[in-house]
């Protein structure tokens, strides 16, 4: 039962407003008919429809529903907003994995063998940062995952229900082994350099000498820290895409940022405050 | 007395650095050289000398390390008066310990590859410059057939690095995780604010360099007591060998030449 509206409410509401509520208006409409008349007499009395929407209650539920519907334009307006964000958000949080993802590769970029070094004592880090929280150079990736247990134990919001816990766990128990695993690796290298550098007694039976011994040697160093830096982005990737919500993800990788920082600039002013390391003549019995 | 106070260190201690170049210098310019001769024609009493004054050298070196790491440990653990080539090599600062049985090994493999006698073993152990060409038969023939004791006592210097080592790697995981948990408490009991953080974390960093010292001294003592076993089980033929093959790495990987071309690559 569709008519065209009185000429009274055409003139209180604005005509977009009235197009784009015009369904629900004669809906409305009819409920509060249904309810002042009943069913019956809506049904057997049209005219009292008519006659009704002259009445000034008419205007006030007229108003009521613009007002209603100005809100949930409002409402829907600010969820859009809150949407955006989180779209940006998300942006954010991919376009950072992505940083991180280019930072930790670029071991994977043919070095020479000097940068070798910087990547495993970089000049930047003061020594008390790097025996503080690397390992092989850069963040422990199983550091990174303690990190993520410490804010869920007290600033995380919602992350940490469920599973969430459970794979944390087993994530940090895998890491910790493919740790290990490097860290042999490693000792390898280090224990077995001396027989194939070229001033061991023994004669090496494999690889030339000199400068091309020793690059051989640091390709394999490379290898280990290239390995090193793919398990930091595993596990930081893994955290940010799977155990954490997206706040989460967020606040997690803003701690990441601070606290490095904090310790950086920490272990700066105790490098200046403690100038080199020195040694007691007299404990040596030189005094 | 005034100035005595204001300047402690100046009288009682100096750079590391310093020291370590000093304590360089006299390995390679006068015992390494001593040992060297002694082994091509000094008498078994002088050659023990010799060993025994490298040797003695070396675990003095350790003996430093340990006194500095009072002082800051941190930058023993990553020590900025290592060579470029040194520095990939350090574990805790220093030589990994299996890098001395690997090396003792070594001769023994040579051995047991020459078993048919066909490569000389002078120039095997005479290293480019075939430098003990000359020497006497006992020192030629220092590798040939170890004793049973030797190894066996080889093999538990081994068993025990075994253990010892995994351990140490294992402590240091742990301190950093210990270290991570407390300053993440900060962060968030700081509310994220850097500065108050900052202001906050040193209780954290000295509990965990604590630790870091201590097992720096332990993985210093298992650097000289292997060293030590290995001067025990072998005689004075194979610890000297061992002692100049060991000095010869430390010493190369310090050669101006080589690090010049390293640097240039």
């Amino acid at each position: 039962m569709k008519r065209a509206p009185p000429q009274l409410l055409l003139n209180s509401c604005s005509e977009s407003e009235y197009e784009r509520g015009e369904k629900n208006e004669g809906m409305a409409r009819k409920l509060v008919i249904q309810e002042e008349c009943g069913d019956d007499m809506a049904e057997k009395f049209p005219c009292l429809v008519l006659h009704k929407r002259e009445t000034p209650k008419r205007e006030l539920f007229c108003e009521r529903e613009i007002l209603w519907r100005q809100e949930q334009k409002n409402r829907a307006a600010r969820l859009e907003k809150q949407l955006k964000t989180r779209w940006e958000l998300e942006d954010l949080i991919e376009e950072q994995l992505n940083r991180f993802r280019a930072h930790y590769n670029r071991a994977m970029v043919p070095t020479r063998p000097k940068d070798v070094v910087q990547l495993l004592m970089p000049n930047w880090a003061p020594p008390q940062q790097l025996a503080s929280l690397t390992w092989l150079g850069d963040w422990r990736p199983s550091a990174m995952l303690d990190l993520v247990r410490g804010l869920s134990g007290s600033s995380l919001s919602d992350s940490m229900a469920g599973g969430n816990e459970d794979l944390l766990s087993q994530l940090r128990h895998d890491t910790r082994i493919e740790e290990a695993i490097l860290d042999e690796e490693m000792a390898e290298i280090q224990a077995t350099c001396i027989l194939h550098l070229p001033f061991t007694p023994i004669k090496n039976r494999s690889g030339g000498f000199g400068l091309g011994c020793i690059q051989s040697e640091f390709r394999k160093i490379e290898l280990v820290i290239t390995k090193a830096q793919n398990l930091r982005f595993k596990a930081l990737e893994l955290v940010v895409k799977k155990v954490l919500s997206q706040n989460d993800a967020a606040e997690f990788l803003v701690a990441f940022e601070g606290i490095q920082d904090v310790i950086h600039q920490f272990a700066s002013t105790q490098r200046l405050r403690m100038g080199p390391a020195t040694l007691s003549v007299k404990a040596l019995g030189h005094g | 007395m005034l100035k005595a106070l204001r300047f402690p260190r100046k009288k009682t201690s100096r750079p590391f650095k310093d020291y370590y170049s000093d304590w360089f210098k006299t390995l390679k310019n006068t015992l390494l050289p001593l040992l060297r001769s002694s082994i091509s024609d000094s008498s078994p009493t002088l050659l023990s000398t010799h060993v025994e004054m490298l040797h003695h050298h070396i675990q003095s070196y350790y003996h430093a390390l340990d006194l500095a790491s009072s002082h800051d440990i941190s930058q023993l653990l990553f020590p900025d008066w290592r060579s470029s080539l040194e520095k990939p090599f350090l574990w805790l600062g220093d030589f990994h310990p299996y890098l001395f049985t690997n090396l003792l090994r070594s001769f023994l493999g040579d051995t047991d590859e020459e078993a048919d006698g066909k490569t000389d073993v002078f120039i095997k152990v005479g290293g480019k410059n075939c430098e003990f060409f000359d020497k006497p038969w006992e020192i030629a023939m220092a590798w040939k057939a170890p004793s049973k004791i030797m190894m066996s006592r080889i093999d538990q210097i081994e068993c025990g690095l075994r253990l010892m080592v995994p351990a140490l790697v294992d402590r240091v995981r742990n301190a950093q995780a210990v270290f991570m948990k407390r300053v993440v408490q900060h962060w968030v009991w700081c509310k994220g604010k850097k500065e108050a953080a900052r202001a906050s974390i040193g209780d954290a960093v000295a509990a965990q360099m604590e630790e870091m010292v201590s097992v720096f001294l332990d993985a210093n003592r298992l650097r000289r007591s292997v060293l030590s076993e290995i001067i025990s089980a072998t005689n004075v033929y194979q610890a000297a060998l061992f002692l100049v093959g060991l000095s010869q790495f430390l010493v190369g990987l310090r050669d101006p030449d080589l690090l010049r071309e390293f640097e240039r690559a």
